[in-house]
């Protein structure tokens, strides 16, 4: 009823602008109307399969009339509810865009509530987690969100749940209730208003800021650039401060009292035999080598197997279990599985690793001949650490487009890697990645290992450690180790960057979400109250981005230089202060993590002079696109192609400095 | 049943006011302000539906609507 009353406040008191942009007539008319009907029947036959009694008051009233307590329907999973998890929330936004005026009033509407119907039903599910447990959990696994396009299809290797997955690994019963109990995807804390204020504010800016693009003129006309464009600033400023005094750092070699900490490499592989054997090179060549390196194949179809038996001298062990000794590498084991993902590849052989730390390596990842020891020695000089990265260095490959992503996504992971430095300076540190990334064995135990309903398994462990570090008091911290490096495989092709940068940023959505308690929470101290608020803000980031370079487009089209020659003035403000942020960052990444690659000033400066205006529009495409992901559910991806480190000239593999 | 005719008359109301103020695209309404008093209005009237929404539907807000209705059915 309260629901009701509200809807016609908001309709029947509304003061129109008076503006018309467009009214249909015509054939376009009928067309229109027939549309908006059909919308208004999806939402009457969501609102019937949902239970047209529980959504209209009738259940609750009629069990007032009759003194008898309300019998509640049953989880929703019929009709509609068969293509979409919420089709009445899809029906409405239907209803929104199908109305044959436009008006800016209409389209400030449309934006709000399409906005709320998009992000309104993550709460819904939360509660429904909470009151409906595993068969809501199952139903999320087959039925995508939002959208019924793509279909999802049953037993998609990613989508396994080891809880629900009918082909999910059968990992320890110790793991699986470690990870239920601290994994607030499957034990859902309420959700603090603190939270929901935060995220519903950066969605109320946009709107306000966009809006803005129709009734004023000027740069405010634009107020949606300039938000973006200081909010960005703002944040390079952070970095500088933070990484300050990164300049006089030095890699500190372990004391003489640290005990030695036991090392075990895991290397998950799916079809890389091509790569492999380089891959296990630069292992067997670490200057510190580790005490044990598991191959972990999951599932391979490709010569991986004949690769570990022929070159290796491993014997082929039974699916499940781990193989004997190398012959010629006393440290290498096979550990040979069916295909479930990496994430439950991982939480497999991290049961059967026993050393103190575990270092998670891709196969397309090459490390430099020192990563090792360094890694030791962080974790050794500091008992609380429990998860560190070290510096990734792309490589994409050869071919023109190669080489394009390749010298964009050189300065990108130099930024990105010395953000990890400033956010590590106030114990904010939340990415590592998973591609060369160490762990304390019993702590990744404690909390259940890799969740494989995640898309960025690596990104949501960090999560998962950083919150059961402060509900249970554990103190543990986590670092960026600048003198540990890897070259790894990144995408060299526009494809393949937008696949890999919609799945991260799915993943990102994904852990947002389930972490949303944390977020202004005091008790994580400037994890909570700045490094997750800003994370919020980074959900809507790609669309202030979109929307800023597009309403630009439509500047330049139209021919409104009044307003584009401002705009071009911010633009090329904000250029200046990349142009000396990205002098000050390649200085510092030069000094403090001696890359593995040449990294020139004059390349990084023209990198940041082209960036806004490509490689920063396809970050944005990809993360919109990863919006997508998230929101359908769809968590299968493609087969990557390596095309990069198999490639690579040989010294570029060895490491040669600049 | 007055509370049953309540609840259903706000259904009817509130549908209908919705499908025909959007069909014509929010050009007609009841609503009089004049910019920028309409601006703040309006804005005030399009947060308050999700926001106020979400918020009885969290486990506190149902604990208060089932207080509002007879029998604690509120949070129905």
């Amino acid at each position: 009823m309260i629901a009701s009353v509200q809807v016609w406040l908001l309709f029947a008191l509304w003061s129109p602008s008076g503006t018309v942009w467009w009214r249909a007539s015509g054939f376009l008319f009928g067309v229109l109307c027939c549309l908006y009907a059909v919308a208004w029947l999806l939402l009457l036959k969501s609102i019937i399969d949902a239970g047209f009694a529980l959504q209209t008051g009738l259940l609750g009233w009629r069990a007032v009339a009759r003194h008898r307590a309300p019998i509640y329907p049953p989880m929703p999973v019929t009709g509609l509810f068969r293509l979409c998890r919420q089709p009445i929330y899809v029906a409405y936004a239907l209803t929104l865009w199908t109305a044959p005026t436009i008006t800016p009033d209409q389209l400030v509407v449309s934006l709000v509530l399409t906005a709320y119907c998009l992000v309104g039903p993550l709460f819904k599910e939360a509660r429904f987690a909470r009151q409906f447990g595993e068969p809501f959990a199952r139903y999320q696994q087959n039925v995508p969100y939002w959208l019924p396009w793509p279909p999802r299809r049953a037993a998609v290797p990613f989508a396994d749940n080891v809880f629900v997955g009918a082909k999910a690994i059968p990992t320890s019963g110790e793991l699986q209730d470690a990870l239920r109990a601290a994994s607030p995807r499957l034990t859902p804390p309420p959700t603090p208003l603190t939270s929901i204020l935060i995220h519903g504010s950066t969605a109320l800016l946009w709107v306000l800021l966009f809006a803005r693009a129709f009734v004023l003129n000027g740069l405010l006309a634009w107020s949606v650039g300039v938000v973006y464009v200081s909010y960005d600033t703002a944040l390079l400023a952070f970095v500088f401060w933070q990484t300050f005094g990164l300049a006089k750092t030095t890699a500190k070699p372990r004391s003489a009292g640290a005990a030695p900490v036991t090392l075990g490499v895991i290397v998950a592989a799916h079809n890389e035999a091509a790569l492999l054997p380089l891959t296990l090179a630069a292992l067997f060549d670490q200057s510190e080598p580790p005490e044990l390196i598991v191959i972990t194949d999951d599932g391979s179809t490709d010569e991986t197997a004949a690769l570990l038996q022929r070159q290796f001298g491993l014997v082929e062990p039974p699916l499940g279990a781990l193989s004997a000794a190398s012959s010629t590498h006393p440290s290498l084991h096979w550990l040979r599985l069916s295909h479930q993902g990496k994430p439950s590849a991982l939480n497999k052989a991290m049961q059967l690793v026993d050393t103190e730390m575990v270092l998670t390596v891709d196969a397309d990842t090459l490390l430099e001949q020192n990563a090792i020891s360094a890694m030791r020695n962080a974790f050794a000089a500091d008992p609380k650490l429990v998860a560190a990265t070290g510096i990734l260095t792309p490589v994409c490959g050869p071919s023109l487009s190669g080489r394009w992503f390749q010298w964009f996504q050189t300065y990108e992971y130099i930024r990105n890697f010395l953000s990890r430095y400033a956010w590590m300076q106030v114990d904010s540190l939340l990415l590592i990645s998973g591609a060369f990334a160490a762990f304390r064995r019993q702590a990744v135990v404690e909390v259940g290992g890799f969740d494989p309903a995640c898309l960025v398994e690596d990104y949501e462990l960090i999560h998962r450690l950083r919150r059961y570090s402060v509900l249970n008091h554990r103190g543990w911290t986590t670092s960026v180790v600048g003198a540990s490096r890897a070259l790894t495989d990144a995408p060299g092709s526009v494809g393949a960057f937008l696949r890999q940068r919609r799945r991260w940023f799915g993943g990102f959505l994904q852990t947002q979400y389930w972490y949303r308690d944390m977020v202004g929470n005091r008790a994580f101290s400037w994890l909570g109250l700045l490094m997750l608020p800003i994370k919020a803000a980074d959900t809507l980031q790609p669309i202030y981005g979109l929307t800023a370079f597009a309403l630009l487009l439509v500047y330049l089209v139209t021919g409104r230089f009044v307003l584009v020659n401002p705009v071009i003035g911010v633009i090329g403000l904000k250029i200046l202060v990349d142009f000396a942020f990205h002098l000050w960052s390649i200085h510092l990444y030069r000094r403090w993590a001696a890359p593995l690659v040449r990294i020139s000033f004059a390349s990084g400066l023209l990198a940041a002079l082209l960036e806004p205006f490509s490689f920063q529009i396809l970050r944005h495409l990809g993360a919109a696109w990863g919006w997508g992901m998230f929101l359908t559910g769809v968590r299968q991806w493609g087969v990557q192609h390596r095309l990069g480190l198999g490639v690579a000239p040989s010294d570029m593999r060895a490491g040669t400095q600049d | 049943m007055f509370y049953g005719a309540c609840c259903h008359g706000c259904f009817v109301a509130g549908v209908g006011a919705m499908m025909i103020m959007m069909f014509f695209g929010m050009s007609r309404s009841f609503g009089v302000l004049h910019a920028p008093w309409s601006y703040l209005a309006n804005a005030l009237l399009l947060a308050q539906f999700p926001l106020l929404h979400s918020m009885l539907l969290s486990r506190r807000g149902r604990a208060v609507l089932s207080r509002l209705a007879p029998h604690g059915l509120g949070g129905v």
